[in-house]
């Protein structure tokens, strides 16, 4: 899930909040803005840059006198759209020129993909017609190369396989053997190495200056907090990057380091790599993420989406529920149903306030939902209004009925009871607003 | 920005913009907002004078982090089975060659299992590490079933009376529930054998890891039973604060940290020496 899938969750809510005020107090926007700042500083955008954003969505939002806005939500969206396009910038491929050797090199923290993405990079580049060669340059991590060969060997690919000697040496020679077997994309593979080590960024600097290279790719695990921004600042002090890779963007984490990268280098992100498997390699779209943070041709629809969701009559309908004390599975099933509306617990999981004791891990998992649901049909009238009833024979007719495992429903029951508990807890809110209130 | 120059800033202008540096010294270390915003909620509330913020975050971090008990555990019987797991490149294969050798020069009786079966030359880099250490080491093809080599790794250690046995994983990012359930299975194959789950499950971080820390830390724990922290890189020029949030919200101990890519590059995690290392 990516930073802008969240800030997009969080900012529906936002805009929702703005939007059934209709008019807005400077208070409201102080608000919104605040939201926006932890939204990308949790999303792992570098406190600088969010504050950058910020204060550029803040002085923004004055000019176009917002406050008088009719559509107060919609401005501050499109501006903080703006911006974020700004930092992206434009989609760039990969400068492979044709008739010609090219080299690409990739270089990087220790750990952070190189080497994988060396090997999905000559695989799309050879499915693309180039005629790519491997070339190991890591001559310090324990089996550094023979990975590299083993991954070529598994996929059909074709390596450099003599490592001996000189590094640089070792890199004319591969030059030569590409030369005489007309290879004409050589991929270095170069050691993992910190931005703060001069002596090992100095080597790296000497290969970027003997050789002539059309891509140094900087490789950057998306998982990286706020110290991309210094990484990427290191690296560019010794060689000339021309763009990045980010991967592991297959975890959950929310890649706000692609802004820091962007801030300090310019360069465009050429690939993000999504997963292990060597056809694990995407082309970074730039246009295509920012219309997913805040995509304007879907503004309004999500937007009324998110009203539609929790309409107000439904919300104040919970919530005499919660103050009397009637809220059933029955309504359970339908705040599960709404979530799903929205986009799924996955989705909304980040931006509602943290229950305590409840399995969100069960709950993130979308066949969990799913299986819920499945749950909560296959229970009687009667359960249904006084779950405490369930017992172990119960659990079983309902777990065969439903297609779930015991210890499913016991999750299950856990997750009602502490959300139950939450919500009575939230008894002495006074509006609905103040429960579904953001953290 | 390391805590000191920070706070010699603070000093410098010793005005209100103590709270902004304080703040934005949490924010770059990866505290995270809702850390931040607690802390400085906090010394408005209790009026801590600008002079005695520095004091108060040290000693917030403190009590967070001696909130956990860091001793490393050991069962009466041996072997004693230390699992290592957690997401892709953080070093998992590495610190189990730093343990090895550590444990091999207190006069134990040490052999690793390569349980990475899947990453291309995996268990070619644990076994050059071995091979360098003259230790032992149990593995298989690639691709074979990883619970099998564990299962493997686990006899041979009864066997031959091995005191420590180090167990590697592929990597896995906190996503992918199938990987994570490969992982229940070998912890069921070694309590199976051994009767008891590994005596450390340790979960190993890398100290760049931003906010996505939280995630990996809830949702490991949440599948295995994760005893302890290794963070990595703290070398690097990311210090690794995410342990803070973490440990405060998981209450899972930091037990060693690793400060290199060398074979003695790790230590036992110390409260006083990390903090230090903060305030640079
Ligand atoms: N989930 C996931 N894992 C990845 C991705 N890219 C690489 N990896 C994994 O990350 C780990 C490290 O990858 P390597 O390619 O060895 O990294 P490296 O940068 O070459 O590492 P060093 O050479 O030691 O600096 C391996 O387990 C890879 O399988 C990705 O996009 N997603
Ligand atoms: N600077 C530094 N590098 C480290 C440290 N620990 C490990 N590394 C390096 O990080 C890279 C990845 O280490 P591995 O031990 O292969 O990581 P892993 O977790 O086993 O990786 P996968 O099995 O691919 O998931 C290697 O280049 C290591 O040398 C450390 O404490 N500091
Ligand atoms: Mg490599
Ligand atoms: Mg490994």
């Amino acid at each position: 899930m990516l930073i802008f899938d969240n800030l997009k969750i969080n900012l529906q809510i936002i805009f929702k909040k703005l939007r059934s005020k209709g008019k807005l107090s400077n208070e409201d926007i102080k608000n919104s803005l605040r939201e926006i700042r932890v939204t990308l500083l949790e999303a792992d955008v570098n406190y600088k840059i969010a504050k950058e954003i910020v204060d550029k969505v803040a002085e923004e939002a004055k000019k176009q006198n917002i406050v008088e806005s009719l559509t107060p939500a919609e401005q501050i969206i499109t501006i903080l759209y703006n911006e974020i396009k700004n930092i992206l910038g434009d989609a760039s491929p990969i400068n492979i020129e044709p008739n010609k050797r090219n080299l690409v090199m990739l270089a990087g923290l220790q750990g952070s993909g190189k080497t994988t993405t060396a090997a999905k990079l000559a695989k799309f580049l050879k499915e693309q017609g180039k005629r790519p060669l491997l070339i190991p340059f890591d001559f310090k991590r324990p089996a550094a190369m023979e990975q590299l060969i083993a991954l070529a060997k598994n996929n059909n690919l074709e390596v450099f396989e003599e490592m001996t000697g000189n590094p640089i040496l070792v890199l004319k020679k591969a030059l030569a053997y590409m030369e005489n077997n007309q290879f004409n994309v050589g991929l270095i593979d170069s050691a993992g190495r910190k931005e703060i080590d001069t002596e090992t960024m100095e080597e790296l600097r000497t290969v970027a200056n003997t050789f002539t290279i059309n891509e140094t790719l900087l490789v950057l695990d998306s998982t990286i907090g706020q110290g991309a921004l210094k990484i990427a600042e290191g690296f560019e002090q010794y060689i000339p990057l021309t763009g990045g890779i980010f991967t592991k963007y297959d975890s959950s984490a929310k890649g706000g380091s692609i802004l820091s990268f962007r801030y300090v280098t310019g360069k465009p992100v050429k690939f993000i790599g999504v997963g292990e498997k060597i056809d694990d390699l995407e082309i970074f779209h730039p246009e295509r993420v920012v219309s997913k943070i805040v995509g304007r041709g879907d503004l309004a629809t999500l937007a009324e989406k998110a009203e539609r969701t929790i309409s107000q009559e439904e919300g104040k309908d919970l919530f005499e529920k919660i103050q009397n004390d009637t809220f059933d599975l029955n309504d359970y099933k339908n705040q599960l149903e709404a979530i799903k509306k929205m986009g799924g617990f996955s989705s909304i999981l980040s931006s509602m306030p943290v229950i305590p004791g409840m399995n969100l891990n069960a709950l993130n998992d979308e066949k969990m939902l799913i299986k819920t649901e499945a749950v909560i049909n296959g229970m009687t009238k009667e359960e249904k209004a006084s779950p405490e009833i369930i017992d172990g024979s119960r659990k079983k007719r309902i777990a065969k009925g439903s297609g779930v495992t015991n210890h499913e429903i016991n999750v299950f029951l856990k997750n009602y009871t502490m959300f139950k508990k939450f919500m009575q807890g939230t008894k002495n809110a006074k509006s609905i607003d103040q429960i579904l209130k953001l953290r | 920005m390391k805590l000191l120059k920070t706070i010699k800033k603070i000093f410098e202008k010793n005005d209100s913009n103590s709270i902004e540096n304080i703040e934005e010294f949490m924010l770059e270390n990866n505290f995270g907002v809702e850390f931040a915003e607690n802390f400085i909620e906090k010394i408005r509330e209790e009026r801590v004078t600008d002079k005695n913020i520095e004091e108060t975050l040290k000693e917030s971090i403190k009590n967070i982090l001696d909130n956990t008990d860091p001793k490393i555990h050991f069962a009466n019987s041996i072997p004693a089975v230390f699992l290592f797991v957690g997401t892709n490149g953080t070093g998992k294969t590495t610190s189990i060659a730093k343990l090895a050798h550590l444990y091999k020069n207190q006069g134990k009786k040490v052999m690793l299992v390569a349980g990475d079966t899947f990453r291309a030359a995996a268990s070619k880099q644990l076994e050059i590490w071995a091979t360098k250490l003259n230790i032992p080491i149990v593995m298989q093809k690639e691709g074979s079933d990883p619970g099998a080599v564990v299962f493997d790794g686990l006899n041979s250690a009864v066997s031959k009376n091995i005191d420590i046995l180090l167990i590697d994983s592929a990597g896995r990012v906190e996503t992918k529930k199938n990987l994570l359930k490969e992982l229940q299975k070998i912890e069921r194959v070694i309590e199976k054998k051994i009767g008891r789950k590994p005596d450390e499950t340790l979960l190993v971080l890398d100290a760049y890891t931003g906010q996505n820390g939280l995630a990996q830390i809830e949702i490991f724990s949440s599948m295995v039973n994760i005893s302890g922290i290794i963070l990595t890189k703290i070398d690097g020029s990311s210090s690794g604060g995410i342990i803070i949030p973490i440990v405060q919200k998981y209450g899972i101990p930091v037990k060693f940290i690793c400060t290199g890519e060398n074979i003695e590059d790790i230590e036992q995690f110390n409260t006083e020496a990390f903090i230090k290392m903060l305030s640079g």
